[in-house]
């Protein structure tokens, strides 16, 4: 099968320091797999995941193998990780990001209705009063109140945990192929977290939709995700299926990732 | 039955006509840890700046030994028994100060060390602190922002400890910390409960680290208490309702 994403020798360095801050780093994305990537701060995982979506952050160089390989190719056929937008989109997946800031993500003068609406006029070529309606039946699928389809909300109107679901609501009117997640539930409650996290995974199975999702909690990757993908100081010190990482780690860091969580007691009956 | 060592009665506090903390009691035995969890705007931050004195209640007390203590206004050696740390040390650790000063601001306003310390004591304590706090003794010159935020925190902690207090109130101590570093501080809190007596009111989201830390956890929500009792059996067989769905949430993502 080939790969929907194939990452190969991704390199990305700080333009002004030339530190490397994501060193030669591989993996294959399979379509309909969810894969996710674990670390903690400055491990580049989040640096990675923007890499693929082609949108680096200012500052930083993206690169490939010798002979200038790209570093991300989709399907046979390279993106625009470089981020200069004249690779040949045409071959690129659909790809859709939700962000971690659930509110900031959001602009907050205009009503989340119409933010949505215009993703889907843009992506879909609805008319304007067809694409209003869609977003209102998507936001209310998501488990958006009702009276959205009447009235309009400012994101500041929303929780937190509404507000994620206005950004998964922009990310699935793209239609995409894959969905990328950078922290989607880092900063929500926890029973926020996991509403959140059961319809995500609800709508992946829904629609086939493959995901990368970056993470700092393993507990949450474990949850969500097929195969695991560790990155420590820019390189992946181990990946494998979530099963065996999480229960027979064989990096020393896996190890201690997993051994400083702290437990919550089991009911000893 | 003994006296505990830091006590809340009836505590409300009022935001206008909005309870963030609405009539809350509860009590830390001398060397015990509490810990309050709940979600945002439960009310468990508020409740912590009460303790410490940061807040008036609009209603209520806060004893210390049985003493009813003033809601702001304590004595200086009142202050000193409550210490505080809080989530984000890179806002409560001031940036133009040396870890020196940070330390020995509280040592010598308290007199910890005696009315006039020789410098060279002065240095010696604070080289004492860092160790204790795992960070190297010779960085007593060096700015906050030469240390990473996990060292920044277990500065706080330092400074916190530097005045020997009976009571740590500390607000989500490691919720900011990579979790291998949070492991570090929940090991160094734990230290000086066993080493020193230290009691603790532990503020925390995370249930896994009150589990850790603590004897006894109280659940909040909405400005109440909605279950207490010890860490072990609550956390592990959670009472019907919000309880329960909190400890199901963090389970259904836990290794």
């Amino acid at each position: 099968m080939t790969a929907l994403i194939r990452v190969r020798d991704l390199t990305v360095t700080a333009r002004a320091t030339g530190a490397t801050l994501v060193d030669g780093v591989s993996f294959d994305v399979e379509p309909g797999e969810t894969v996710g990537i674990v670390g903690e701060s400055g491990s580049g995982k989040s640096l990675t995941l923007r890499a693929i979506l082609g949108m680096p952050p200012a500052g930083v160089a993206v690169a490939g193998g010798k002979g200038g390989a790209a570093p991300v190719t989709f399907d046979g056929g390279a993106g625009d990780a470089d981020g200069t937008g004249d690779a040949p989109q045409a071959r690129a997946p659909r790809m859709a990001m939700i962000f971690q800031d659930p509110v900031a993500s959001l602009d907050p003068l205009c009503g989340v209705v119409r933010q949505v609406a215009e993703v889907i006029r843009y992506r879909q070529g609805a008319s304007r009063r067809e694409s209003r309606a869609r977003a209102a039946d998507l936001l209310v699928s998501l488990g958006l109140p009702e009276s959205l389809r009447g009235r309009d909300r400012y994101p500041d109107q929303l929780s937190g945990g509404q507000c994620q679901r206005v950004g998964l609501a922009m990310a699935l009117a793209v239609r995409p192929d894959i969905l990328l997640c950078d922290e989607p539930t880092t900063a929500l409650d926890v029973t926020v977290q996991r509403r959140i996290l059961d319809l995500l995974a609800d709508r992946r199975d829904r629609l086939g939709l493959t995901m990368l999702f970056v993470t700092h909690n393993l507990g949450v990757a474990a949850h969500l995700c097929s195969r695991l993908i560790v990155m420590e100081h820019g390189h992946i010190v181990e990946t494998g299926p979530t099963a065996r990482v999480v229960g027979d780690p064989h990096h020393p860091y896996t190890r201690r990732l997993i051994d400083a969580i702290a437990h919550i007691p089991e009911a000893t009956r | 039955m003994t006296t505990p060592l830091l006590e809340l009665r009836h505590v409300t506090v009022r935001h206008g006509a909005f309870a963030a903390v609405d009539d809350v009691s509860l009590a830390v035995p001398r060397g015990g840890a509490l810990g309050i969890v709940g979600e945002s705007g439960a009310g468990k931050s508020t409740l912590a700046r009460v303790a410490a004195g940061l807040v008036a209640p609009a209603g209520g007390a806060t004893l210390l030994d049985g003493g009813e203590l003033a809601p702001i206004r304590r004595t200086r050696a009142q202050r000193r028994r409550i210490q505080m740390v809080f989530q984000n040390p890179d806002s409560s650790l001031n940036p133009r100060h040396t870890v020196r000063r940070i330390l020995a601001e509280g040592m010598l306003l308290h007199g910890t060390l005696g009315p006039r310390p020789a410098r060279a004591d002065v240095d010696a304590r604070c080289r004492e602190l860092l160790r204790m706090v795992g960070l190297d003794g010779d960085m007593l010159d060096r700015l906050p922002r030469a240390f990473s935020g996990g060292q920044r925190q277990r500065i706080a902690l330092a400074r916190a400890l530097a005045v020997r207090p009976d009571v740590l109130v500390a607000d989500e101590p490691t919720s900011a910390l990579d979790v291998s570093v949070q492991r570090e501080v929940l090991d160094l809190l734990a230290a000086r409960r066993r080493d020193q007596g230290l009691a603790l009111l532990l503020i925390t989201h995370d249930l896994g680290v009150a589990a850790a830390l603590c004897d006894d956890v109280a659940v909040m929500r909405a400005g109440r208490i909605v279950a207490r009792g010890p860490a072990r059996t609550l956390l592990a067989d959670p009472p019907a309702g919000y309880a329960r769905e909190l400890v199901d949430a963090a389970r259904a993502v836990a290794l």
